[in-house]
C-alpha cells in the first residue's frame, strides 16, 4: 500500500494549505509497505536468526531452491505463527511553525530536521496480536538413478501487514487547548505461492529455481479527532483496502564444499505486484457559530509495484553435533518503482529520496543431541529498515531462540521465538485557525515478539 | 512483467539444459539377463566409480550423528524409494531367513539400515571399492577403494557386528525388496 507519510489534517481551506506547503518545504515521504517487509517462515530457520540459504527442509523452496535437492523423502511441512506487535509513539515539533499569513514565528526551529525541537507531552501506545498460517509446503523427490530431483509446491506468509499505531498530541495556549488523537489499524498478509525444483549438478553441487505468485490483502483504517481551542471539532475516518496479485522468481545454487562447510547463493528476480485499491474517506467539522460541514468520498484505482533484485549468500559450517550458519541479503530499495498510471509514476522521485539499499544479516547456531532427537537453537539478525538514516531512529534487529524434536524418524516439530525492535519517524502536521500549521515529527518505537511452530512429516 | 519473463525464460532453458549432466532419472536399458542373486554383483562390476560418484543421496558428507544415530540419517538422507514396503514382501522364502539375533544397538533406524543404499550392502571383494559409514567424531575421512571415503565407526565392535550382519544378509538384501518377515 502506498501510504503517505504525512497524515494531513486539513482544517484550513485548501488554498491556504497549498500556499504554505509550497512556500515552506517539508518532507513528504512515501512508504511502500511491502518493501523491507519480511515476516519469516520455518521455525527451524527462524530459531537460528532466519538463516535459510543452506536449509534442508521444504522451506528451501523459498530460501534457496537448490537445497530442495537435499530432501530425500516426500515431505509435508505445515507452520503457524503468532505475533504480538507493540507501538509506542510520541510527537515533537521540529519543523518551523507557519501561521496562516505565512509568518514563521520561531525561525530557529527550522534549522535542520532534528534540531531545536521542544518535546511535547504527547505519548501513546497500543499493541495487537495475530495468529496466522505461516507455511504449508509439499516436497516431492522424484526417484532418481543418480543425483537428485525434487519438486516443491507451497505457500508461505512472506509479508505481514498487522500494525497498530496511536497518536496523541496536546497543546495549550492562553486561549485554550488543542487536543488531537489518531488511531491507525492495519491488518492483512501477503502470501507467496511457490512452484519450484532443485536438482544435483554433481555430488556436491545443486541448483534450483522457483516461480512465485503473490496474493494478499491489506486493510488500512485511520480515525482522527481534533478539538481545537474549544471552538472547533473535527473527525475523520479513512478506510483503504488493497488487493495484491503478483509474480516473481528465485534461482539458487548450493555447494557442499567439504563435510564441514557449505555455501549457498540465491538471486531473487524483481517482483511485480499489481494492486487494486479501494478507499473511502469521510470527515465532519463543527465550528462555533457556523453550520456543520461534512463530506464523504470513495475511490478506486490500480497501480503496480516493482520490487528490486535480492541477492543472497549463506555459509554453513558443521562440526560434530554443532552447526553454525550465516546469511546475508542485499537489496537496493531505491530501485523500488511504481507504475501502472502516471500519478503513481510521479511518486518514484520521492522513492529515490526516501529509500536506500540495505544488507540484511542473520547468524544462528544449532546443537543436536542425537540420542534424544533434540536440537537447541539460537540466532541474531539485523534487518535494517529500507529508509534513509534520517527517517529511522534505531535500526531493526533482534534475537531468536528455539528447539526442535525429531520424532520416530519420520516427523519433526520445531518451535521458535523471535524478539525484534526498531524505531522510526515520519512527518506529521495539523492546522488550526488560530495557530496555523503545526509541523511535527512522530516517533515510533516498535517491538514485536513472534512465535513460530512448524511440523514436518516425511513419508 | 515483460522483463520478468525475459529473464525467466532463459533461466528455465539453462536449468533444463543442465538436467542430465549429473542427475539421471532412469537406469539406461541393458541387455543383460540378470537373476535376483547376481543382480548386485553385476551392478557394482559395471559401476566401478560408484564411490566417487555415488548414486542417490549417498555422498558421505553427512554429519557424523546421522550415521551413529540412524534415525537422523533416515529422516534427512534416506530416499523413500529405497524403503521396503509390504507389497514387496509377498514372495519371500521364509525357510532361508537368517534367525541370528541382531546386535542390540539401541538405534531404531538400524532396521532400515540408515543411510546404506540397498545395493551397497555387500562387503567389498578384492578390487571392488565399498562405502562404510563415517566415524562419529572422526575428523579424518577414510578411503574408498584407495580414494577418500568416510571412516568406520568409532565403536569398532558395534561396527563389526553390523558388518557381520551385513555379510549374512548379503544374498538376502536383494530379497528384501521381495520379502522380510521375521529374522
Amino acid at each position: 500500500m502506498k501510504r503517505k507519510i504525512i497524515l494531513a489534517i486539513l482544517l484550513l481551506n485548501l488554498a491556504t494549505i497549498s500556499t504554505a506547503i509550497g512556500q515552506y518545504q517539508y518532507f513528504e515521504g512515501i512508504e511502500e509497505i511491502t518493501a523491507g517487509n519480511f515476516f519469516g517462515y520455518g521455525a527451524r530457520q527462524m530459531a537460528m536468526g532466519g538463516v535459510g540459504l543452506m536449509t534442508n527442509d521444504g522451506t528451501a523452496l523459498y530460501y534457496n531452491p537448490a537445497n530442495l535437492a537435499r530432501i530425500p523423502r516426500i515431505e509435508f511441512l505445515f507452520g503457524m505463527s503468532h505475533q504480538k506487535y507493540r507501538d509506542e509513539s510520541s510527537l515533537r515539533p521540529i519543523r518551523r511553525i507557519v501561521d496562516t499569513s505565512g509568518i514563521i514565528p520561531t525561525v530557529t526551529d527550522s534549522n535542520g530536521r532534528f534540531e531545536s525541537f521542544t518535546p511535547l507531552s504527547s505519548r501513546d501506545d497500543d499493541s495487537k496480536s495475530n495468529t496466522r498460517l505461516n507455511a504449508a509446503i509439499i516436497s516431492i523427490p522424484y526417484p532418481t538413478y543418480r543425483g537428485s530431483l525434487v519438486l516443491g509446491i507451497g505457500v508461505v506468509r512472506t509479508a505481514d501487514f498487522d500494525r497498530i499505531f496511536n497518536l496523541y498530541h496536546h497543546d495549550t495556549s492562553p486561549a485554550g487547548f488543542i487536543t488531537g488523537a489518531g488511531n491507525e489499524f492495519q491488518s492483512g498478509s501477503l502470501y507467496q505461492w511457490g512452484f519450484g525444483a532443485g536438482m544435483d549438478l554433481s555430488p556436491k553441487i545443486s541448483c534450483g529455481a522457483t516461480v512465485y505468485f503473490y496474493t494478499g490483502k491489506h486493510e488500512y483504517n485511520w480515525e482522527y479527532n481534533l478539538d481545537s481551542l474549544q471552538v472547533l471539532a473535527y473527525h475523520e475516518e479513512k478506510y483503504i483496502e488493497d488487493s495484491y496479485l503478483g509474480i516473481g522468481g528465485k534461482v539458487g545454487l548450493a555447494v557442499q564444499m567439504s563435510p564441514y562447510f557449505g555455501l549457498g547463493l540465491a538471486m531473487e528476480t524483481p517482483t511485480f505486484l499489481s494492486v487494486d485499491e479501494n478507499s473511502s474517506d469521510s470527515f465532519t467539522e463543527r465550528r462555533i457559530g457556523m453550520p456543520d460541514t461534512s463530506d464523504a468520498s470513495s475511490d478506486y484505482f490500480e497501480y503496480d509495484v516493482k520490487k528490486p533484485f535480492v541477492f543472497s549468500a549463506g555459509l554453513m559450517s558443521r562440526f560434530k553435533d554443532a552447526t553454525l550458519e550465516m546469511d546475508i541479503d542485499y537489496t537496493d530499495w531505491s530501485q523500488l518503482a511504481y507504475g501502472g498510471n502516471v500519478e503513481m509514476k510521479k511518486e518514484n522521485s520521492k522513492i529515490k529520496s526516501y529509500y536506500r539499499d540495505a544488507f540484511r544479516f542473520r547468524a544462528g547456531g544449532e546443537y543436536v543431541f542425537p540420542a534424544l532427537g533434540l536440537s537447541l537453537r539460537g540466532g541474531y539478525f539485523t534487518d535494517p529498515l529500507p529508509f534513509k538514516e534520517e527517517f529511522q531512529n534505531k535500526s531493526r534487529f533482534g534475537y531468536t531462540l528455539g528447539l526442535g524434536l525429531l520424532i520416530d524418524q519420520v516427523m519433526t516439530i520445531d518451535l521458535a521465538y523471535m524478539h525484534g525492535s526498531y524505531s522510526r519517524n515520519f512527518d506529521f502536521f495539523y492546522s488550526t485557525l488560530q495557530k496555523g500549521i503545526h509541523y511535527l515529527v512522530a516517533d515510533e518505537d516498535i517491538t514485536y515478539n513472534r512465535l513460530f511452530l512448524t511440523a514436518a512429516y516425511r513419508f | 512483467m515483460r522483463k520478468f519473463f525475459t529473464l525467466l525464460i532463459p533461466l528455465c532453458i539453462a536449468i533444463l539444459t543442465l538436467a542430465g549432466c549429473y542427475t539421471i532419472l532412469k537406469h539406461p536399458e541393458v541387455q543383460e539377463n540378470y537373476t535376483s542373486t547376481d543382480y548386485q554383483h553385476d551392478c557394482v562390476r559395471c559401476h566401478a566409480d560408484y564411490q566417487e560418484y555415488p548414486y542417490g543421496y549417498f555422498y558421505g558428507d553427512y554429519p557424523d550423528y546421522w550415521w551413529s544415530a540412524p534415525r537422523w540419517g533416515h529422516y534427512y538422507a534416506y530416499p523413500w524409494w529405497w524403503d521396503n514396503y509390504w507389497y514387496d514382501q509377498e514372495d519371500i522364502d521364509h525357510s532361508q531367513q537368517d534367525n541370528s539375533p541382531r546386535p542390540d544397538t539401541g538405534e531404531k533406524a538400524v532396521r532400515r539400515n540408515s543411510l546404506r543404499p540397498p545395493y551397497s550392502t555387500e562387503l567389498p571383494s578384492p578390487g571392488v571399492p565399498s562405502i562404510s559409514p563415517q566415524q562419529p567424531g572422526g575428523s579424518q575421512p577414510g578411503t574408498v577403494g584407495g580414494k577418500a571415503n568416510p571412516p568406520e565407526s568409532s565403536d569398532d565392535d558395534k561396527k563389526k557386528a553390523e558388518q557381520k550382519k551385513e555379510e549374512k544378509k548379503e544374498s538376502k538384501k536383494a530379497e528384501r525388496r521381495s520379502g522380510g518377515g521375521k529374522r
